[in-house]
């Protein structure tokens, strides 16, 4: 049997752009990426982006605190499949909010439009999450909070800039469902990794 | 510059020295300072961004949009500070700073500003604007 892969060629009206490329261009230019380049490519890639990033964000938290006598191996890998849980049913929820939201402003795209977009946004948090595990499997220092709420903030940015592009660029929508989004996150975070 | 500009810009930058000034015996001067690099690094990015769009009324828009997007991070500083109890202001200010410069940059490329001046060097801008900012709060 075999299984048809998705098609990550861009659509018709969006530029063809490496992966790379993509992934830097969230970073410094997320508006412009996202209207120009991610209309072909497929929602379930763009969820494995924040879904690796919180599994390595939430390793991090494990292994912190494993090193403080906290917990042992089975407790490292149970907190490490809630940055999974959050990385993507999390993501699914901060993407259907943002799409919902930005629908009383006038918004036509589809939720998997919404899922790409808010996947995408954490390309930042995921290249933050990996130097962070790095650090802290090769130094052993305490890693998750520094490049945990850095990496998560970083996140913010393409957020707004998808949320604007979602509200038809109406700025006073776009910076409430910013911030409700980055409060959720927040939350979401300090709740599943023990700080709440 | 614009009066809403300035106007965000004093309060979002005295908000987070407010938050970074607590248990600190010189908190107001701490405040002052704040507000007043927010006003020195606006000042700057507005000049980049007339430079970059060669438009000083499309920048001056263009820096009005991106101020208010500080917004969302300024928030979220005072409510991991107040509700988590994470005294990290420094995170939420540099990640606001290079999203305020980002978002500026953006709607001036969009006025036909180049990239090498809307987006690259404000955000060595809001680096340095980060940086100045830490020197601050250490010495304060």
């Amino acid at each position: 049997m075999t299984i048809p892969s998705p098609d990550i060629s861009p659509q018709t009206g969006s530029e063809r752009m490496p992966p790379w490329k993509i992934f830097f261009g969230m970073i410094t230019s997320p508006g412009q990426t996202i209207s120009r380049h991610l209309q072909g490519l497929h929602w379930g890639y763009a969820l494995a982006v924040p879904g690796i990033a919180f599994v390595l964000l939430f390793l991090q938290t494990g292994l912190d605190l494993q090193r403080a006598g906290k917990i042992d191996n089975t407790g490292v890998l149970y907190v490490t499949l809630k940055g999974l849980a959050m990385g993507t049913a999390g993501m699914l929820v901060i993407a259907f909010l943002i799409w919902a939201g930005s629908k009383l402003w006038g918004n036509t795209n589809s939720i998997a439009d919404a899922v790409r977009t808010t996947g995408l946004a954490f390309c930042a948090t995921l290249l933050y999450s990996l130097c962070g595990l790095i650090i802290n499997l090769s130094l052993h220092w305490n890693t998750a909070v520094a490049f945990g709420v850095t990496g998560l903030l970083w996140a913010l940015s393409p957020v707004s800039a998808a949320v604007k592009q979602f509200t038809n660029e109406k700025i006073a929508p776009a910076i409430v469902l910013t911030t409700v989004c980055g409060a959720l996150l927040l939350a979401g975070w300090a709740y599943l990794g023990g700080a709440l | 510059m614009k009066m809403t500009t300035v106007i965000v810009t004093v309060v979002l930058f005295a908000a987070f020295g407010y938050i970074s000034a607590a248990q600190k015996e010189k908190e107001w001067l701490l405040v002052g300072a704040a507000a007043g690099l927010g006003l020195v690094i606006v000042f700057l990015l507005q000049q980049l961004l007339a430079w970059s769009s060669g438009n000083n009324t499309a920048a001056a828009n263009a820096l009005e949009q991106g101020v208010l997007f500080m917004i969302p991070f300024a928030v979220l500083a005072v409510l991991a500070d107040v509700w988590l109890g994470w005294h990290s202001a420094q995170a939420f200010f540099s990640a606001g700073l290079s999203t305020m410069a980002i978002s500026s940059g953006a709607v001036t490329i969009k006025n036909g500003g180049h990239k090498l001046g809307s987006i690259i060097v404000p955000l060595v801008l809001a680096f340095a604007g980060s940086v100045a900012w830490m020197l601050i709060t250490a010495k304060v």
